[in-house]
């Protein structure tokens, strides 16, 4: 299991701590944190990669315990895996992942976009980059009122929660937006 | 604890979100609320499609973006949509029978534009059939890379090419549209004409432009600032073809110049004014002929290929491209006292020309008018003899006293002494061994008969590769 029990024996050198916004204490191998920005930039202000320097438990205050959970097991996955690359200008969208990405990955929405959130936070490139992706491959080929189910977007643009007026269209010709070729482009029947 | 939204998100994961979905999906999510409708309306997106195909019809308007194609029908104001790789059968359609068909287009239009935040597109395809449209597709400048406009008057191409940004514009591409109509007639093409299209910026800060099917006025003088042409003459007089080489040589910005022509007016004329071309055996090329001309103080050649099929190019090429014994050659030469300071020029004769005319020149402005010396040798192994055959058949005639040959053959000498002024010459000498040494019987009896050998008064003979007939020395003084 990737994370551990805080213990009371010392801390071991090539590890620091995190404590979750629950209080609950995570040991962290400094390998692990790499993959991190934000946790990589404060161990090298803090020079926590120093045997003689004394450790503090870092507080990750709007991150859970389930979430800190969730991503160290993304961490220990991607352990190996080379520094994650920006995307060169050719780069271009691919809705194919890993199986085990998948299977991470199938959790609600709402997981889904906290996970996003956390990941955003920490700056984990590589979880932050797959999500948004599986997020897209989601919105994909929906129409806009499936897709507001999958975004959890409860107000409909026909009338405007607030005022309960209509919405003005761009296009008077159709209910919402374009003239519905926005086309809404669920596969067709087959 | 409220449930989290995606329009809750800082907006660099909207950001992140957005740059993975296709125009169609950020359209549509457009229409999902109003938070992530003035969130896409006022972020960039890099995802807006590289191309976009327009065409204009009488009946209907047709829009292709990234993989799917809108159509927006006149008749009861159909929309039917499809993906690319679909058969319009499994298309989607919606009726707008309130609606005007030009009017939905130019509002959907408008939306996809702003989307596009006036950003560079690389290609923008418009295509108009309806002569008499009225849509005009652009408010503003444009920016696309290459723009095509398959057109069948040149007024449609003065309405539209000034939406685009000539800053940007570096491809402009004119084609004829094609009219249902005037499939089945015959009839003669109207000049289509480029002098007004020529003084738009558009046109004059391209760089590359191509015109197909368009019976534009045969004059190259409307495309001499592009760097590469591609253009259909119906007709070329070779007297253009000829010009061309002249400004494309100078040309500081044509690199290529293509030419598709039904047929070159004159055309026998090609060889007088352009030289004979350049043939090679065995080139495996056929149905072609080609030139080569140099350029002064350019390292570069120019390539001319006119190929029986309807085409003229003009390129540049480098020098090591060209074949050897084609036209163009360096001259190199230094003084003899500083041979390390040598000067180069590129002429445009081929070498034996090149060679010629030098020698011609200096005959001509010699100041006795009589040469001291002319020294003939054969490079290492070399037996080719077409230059001396050039030499003799130019009738250039060599006023000199005396005439060495290093390592020749009979047989060559036999080649290069009828150049030499038998009045003036009064030595002869051989040296060396040429590689088909031995005694040419043949070749030493049409020698010894010629004026020059006869004329002469002394004779040496060092190491030549051959034996001398005693009894045809004996009218020399010294031998």
């Amino acid at each position: 299991m990737s994370c551990e029990e805080p213990t009371t024996s010392p801390t071991p050198e090539n590890n620091i701590t995190v404590v979750s916004s629950d209080g609950k204490e995570f040991l962290l191998d400094l390998k692990l944190t790499e993959q991190s920005e934000t946790l990589a930039r404060l161990i090298s202000n803090f020079e926590y990669d120093r045997t003689d320097v004394k450790k503090d438990p870092v507080p990750l205050g709007n991150i859970t315990s389930a979430q800190m959970q969730k991503i160290i097991e993304w961490l220990q996955h991607h352990r190996y895996y080379p520094k994650w690359e920006q995307n060169d200008i050719h780069y271009s969208t691919s809705f194919t992942f890993e199986t085990w990405v998948e299977e991470y990955l199938n959790i609600p929405n709402n997981e889904m976009f906290e996970l996003l959130n956390a990941a955003n936070y920490l700056n984990i490139p590589r979880l932050f980059s797959t999500i948004c992706r599986i997020m897209a491959s989601r919105i994909t080929g929906k129409s806009a009122e499936q897709i507001r189910t999958v975004l959890n977007i409860k107000t409909d643009v026909k009338n405007d929660v607030y005022t309960g007026i209509p919405i003005q269209e761009d296009s008077s010709s159709s209910e919402d937006g374009m003239s519905e070729i926005s086309l809404s482009p669920s596969p067709p029947p087959i | 604890m409220s449930v989290m939204s995606l329009i809750d998100f800082p907006s660099v994961v909207l950001h992140k979100v957005l740059n993975e979905l296709d125009l169609f999906s950020i359209l549509t999510l457009r229409k999902v609320s109003h938070g992530l409708r003035s969130f896409i309306d006022e972020s960039t997106q890099s995802n807006f499609p590289p191309k976009i195909r327009l065409e204009l019809n009488e009946e209907f308007i047709l829009l292709e973006l990234d993989t799917k194609t809108i159509q927006y029908e006149k008749h009861q104001c159909q929309v039917v949509w499809k993906k690319d790789s679909e058969d319009w059968s499994r298309g989607k359609s919606k009726m707008f029978e309130e609606e005007n068909f030009e009017e939905l287009f130019l509002k959907d239009f408008a939306i996809i534009l702003k989307l596009n935040n006036s950003r560079e597109i690389e290609c923008f395809e418009l295509e108009i059939q309806d002569i008499d449209s009225k849509i005009d597709i652009i408010s503003s400048e444009f920016k696309a890379k290459e723009v095509i406009l398959k057109v069948s008057e040149p007024d449609q191409v003065l309405k539209y090419l000034p939406f685009f940004d000539a800053g940007i514009l570096e491809k402009l591409v004119l084609i004829e549209a094609v009219m249902q109509e005037e499939e089945d007639e015959e009839k003669d093409k109207e000049r289509f004409d480029l002098s007004r299209i020529s003084k738009l910026p558009q046109f004059k800060q391209a760089k590359n432009i191509e015109v197909q099917g368009l019976n534009v006025p045969p004059k190259i003088e409307n495309f001499l600032h592009f760097s590469t042409v591609k253009v259909y003459f119906e007709s070329v007089p070779y007297q253009e073809v000829f010009l061309l080489k002249e400004k494309f040589a100078t040309s500081s910005t044509l690199t290529r110049f293509e030419i598709f022509f039904d047929y070159i007016t004159d055309d026998e004329q090609l060889d007088v004014v352009l030289g004979e071309s350049f043939k090679e055996l065995d080139d495996g090329l056929h149905g072609q002929e080609r030139w080569f001309f140099g350029i002064s103080n350019c390292p570069e050649i120019v390539e001319l290929v006119i190929t029986t099929m309807g085409s003229i190019a003009y390129s540049r090429v480098n020098r090591d491209s060209v074949p050897g014994g084609a036209n163009g050659c360096w001259v190199t030469w230094s003084k003899a006292d500083v041979p390390s300071e040598q000067f180069q020029i590129v002429s445009d004769k081929n070498v034996m020309e090149c060679c010629l005319e030098d020698l011609q020149l200096v005959m001509k402005h010699h100041r006795t008018g009589v040469l001291q010396s002319v020294w003939f040798q054969n490079s290492e192994g070399s037996e080719r003899s077409d230059c001396m055959e050039k030499l003799v058949a130019s009738n250039a005639i060599l006023h000199a006293k005396k005439v060495s040959f290093y390592r020749y053959s009979l047989k060559n000498m036999l080649k290069c002494l009828p150049s030499l002024d038998a009045d003036t010459l009064e030595n002869i000498s051989v040296l060396g061994k040429s590689k088909s040494s031995g005694t040419n019987e043949a070749a030493w009896n049409k020698l010894v008969k010629l004026e020059q050998w006869k004329k002469a008064e002394s004779a040496d003979f060092t190491q030549a590769g051959f034996t001398p007939q005693i009894q045809d020395l004996l009218h020399f003084s010294k031998t």
